[in-house]
């Protein structure tokens, strides 16, 4: 597998995209490169590519290092096993960005990327401000040394755009309420409901990762905006980690459906105005047309083992959204709980004993 | 953790005890300054007062009625009071706090009011049945 490194123009040290310049990057010289620059320079000195050589292991699905590649680190020399996803990685020993091109050639090329706007610096920033608020973490939730755990990492997604046609036969009430005199009257008009139409879906994204314990963090990560998405090339991977999908369109095909048509009904649903209650009878939908994208999104992630369970928090790395399960020290909730049921005791009985 | 909570719990059970024992201290303390809520009078002397209009050399006698039965009664009932809005209060600040430290940030992933737009070929409203209902509302005045 061919194991690719870029390289800085200027100095020959290992690039990585900066998310806060938008640009490449080299750490040695400190030059920033765009990504013209980039594939101008490789295509004038192809000399400056090394080809590192890789062995793939034979595939036993048995052995341990099934379906994993080996792969030499052209920096270092060292050999290092990535798992069947990865796509692009660091090498574990000098620490140099590796992409791993063969993963993503072929099908598994996505066409689109949506590059890292947040830089680690300011992810970290933003995680220190949102954990400031939750008094219950775990002391050593917010340490340096789990802010070092935070990964940018960008997953693979299906983005689907779709035309689906159809509509929803519904029953409409509206209640009208008055006073004469001892009498109290309510007037009760019933319609039937009928509403038909097309339904543009645009980028709709879905996880194309088969069973990844991450997978209900990347969807609440969502959503992005689709007008930063920029044609995908490999030097956007560099100084991330990266996986590839293992996902066919046609396995989550039904699934993409069934969640589309929720949607669908939603929109029918709120397209019915003017009444008091609305229930909707029954609901008819088919695709007129369908594209499937495949497109690489960033996240930061990072995962904490508290208790023997694992808790992951998850940043959209272009606009900064979290979403995480957190850990809750227990003790100091129960201890703040206490202080808190004294205090209501205490007033609960002095306004008890007033009222009594 | 063990400690701060034990700590806690420690210090919890303390102050209810501390509260509770002070109750009759505070109460008895504030009625050694009131006046006498209920005053009875001999009847027959203020009555045969009154019919022969000659003052009266006694003064009615006062006498304080039914008041310190009912205050351990009270106290009692004022501190299942204190102690159920603490548990009621305590339960909800728990869940609260529990809930909100899981599924942080699940909102609505797809924004479908702005990506998915519905255009709307067929829009039909037919009215099928109308019924009026009336209810006789009952009158306190009825009463008196």
């Amino acid at each position: 597998m061919d194991a690719l490194s870029y390289e800085c123009i200027n100095c020959g040290g290992p690039l990585q995209f900066n998310a806060e310049k938008g640009a490449f990057f080299c750490q040695y010289c400190r030059g920033t490169f765009t990504e013209k620059d980039i594939e101008e320079h490789y295509a004038k000195e192809n000399a400056k590519i090394d080809q590192a050589h890789v062995e793939e292991k034979a595939l036993d699905p048995d052995d341990f290092f099934g379906n994993a590649a080996l792969y030499e680190c052209n920096t270092c020399g060292a050999e290092v096993i990535a798992d069947k996803n990865t796509a692009a990685t660091f090498c574990v020993y000098c620490h140099n960005p590796v992409v791993l091109t063969n993963r993503l050639a072929g099908e598994f090329k996505p066409n689109k990327v949506i590059p890292f706007k947040i830089s680690e610096k300011e992810a970290k920033e933003r995680f220190m401000a949102f954990c400031k608020k939750k008094m219950f973490l775990p002391k050593d939730f917010v340490s340096n040394a789990q802010l070092d755990l935070m990964k940018g990492v960008y997953y693979p997604y299906w983005l689907v755009d779709t035309q689906k046609t159809g509509g929803i036969e519904a029953t409409g009430k509206k209640k009208r309420r008055w006073r004469e005199g001892n009498y109290e009257y309510e007037e009760t008009t019933t319609y039937a409901v009928r509403r038909r139409g097309n339904i543009y879906f645009k980028g709709y994204p879905h996880t194309a990762l088969k069973n990844d314990e991450n997978l209900k963090a990347l969807k609440y990560v969502n959503p992005y905006n689709d007008e930063e998405f920029r044609p995908f090339t490999m030097p956007y991977l560099t100084g991330f980690l990266a996986e590839k999908r293992d996902v066919d369109r046609k396995d989550i095909q039904a699934e993409v459906d069934e969640e589309l048509r929720g949607y669908a009904s939603r929109i029918f649903r709120d397209s019915v105005e003017g009444y008091d209650s609305v229930t909707v009878d029954s609901m008819d939908l088919k695709t007129v047309n369908e594209s499937w994208d495949y497109g690489m999104m960033p996240v930061w992630m990072m995962t904490f083992i508290y208790n023997g369970e694992r808790y992951l928090y998850a940043m959209n790395g272009q606009t900064g959204k979290n979403f995480g399960e957190l850990p809750l020290d227990k003790g100091k909730l129960m201890g703040v709980a206490a202080l808190v049921g004294v205090g209501l005791f205490i007033l609960g009985t002095i306004g008890g004993f007033i009222l009594l | 953790m063990k400690k701060t909570f034990t700590f806690a719990a420690l210090i919890a059970v303390i102050m209810m005890i501390f509260t509770i024992s002070c109750l009759p201290i505070v109460v008895s303390a504030a009625d050694a300054q009131e006046e006498p809520t209920v005053v009875t009078a001999d009847i027959d002397k203020q009555a045969q007062t009154a019919l022969t209009d000659t003052p009266s050399d006694d003064s009615p006698e006062i006498v304080r009625v039914g008041k310190s039965s009912g205050k351990s009664h009270n106290i009692f009932l004022a501190v299942i009071v204190g102690f159920g809005v603490a548990v009621v209060g305590t339960a909800i600040f728990i869940f609260v706090n529990i809930n909100g430290y899981k599924n942080n940030g699940k909102t609505e992933p797809y924004p479908f009011t702005s990506k998915a737009p519905l255009e709307l070929t067929v829009k039909d409203d037919v009215l099928i049945n109308k019924e009026v209902t009336s209810r006789k509302i009952e009158s306190n005045n009825n009463n008196n």
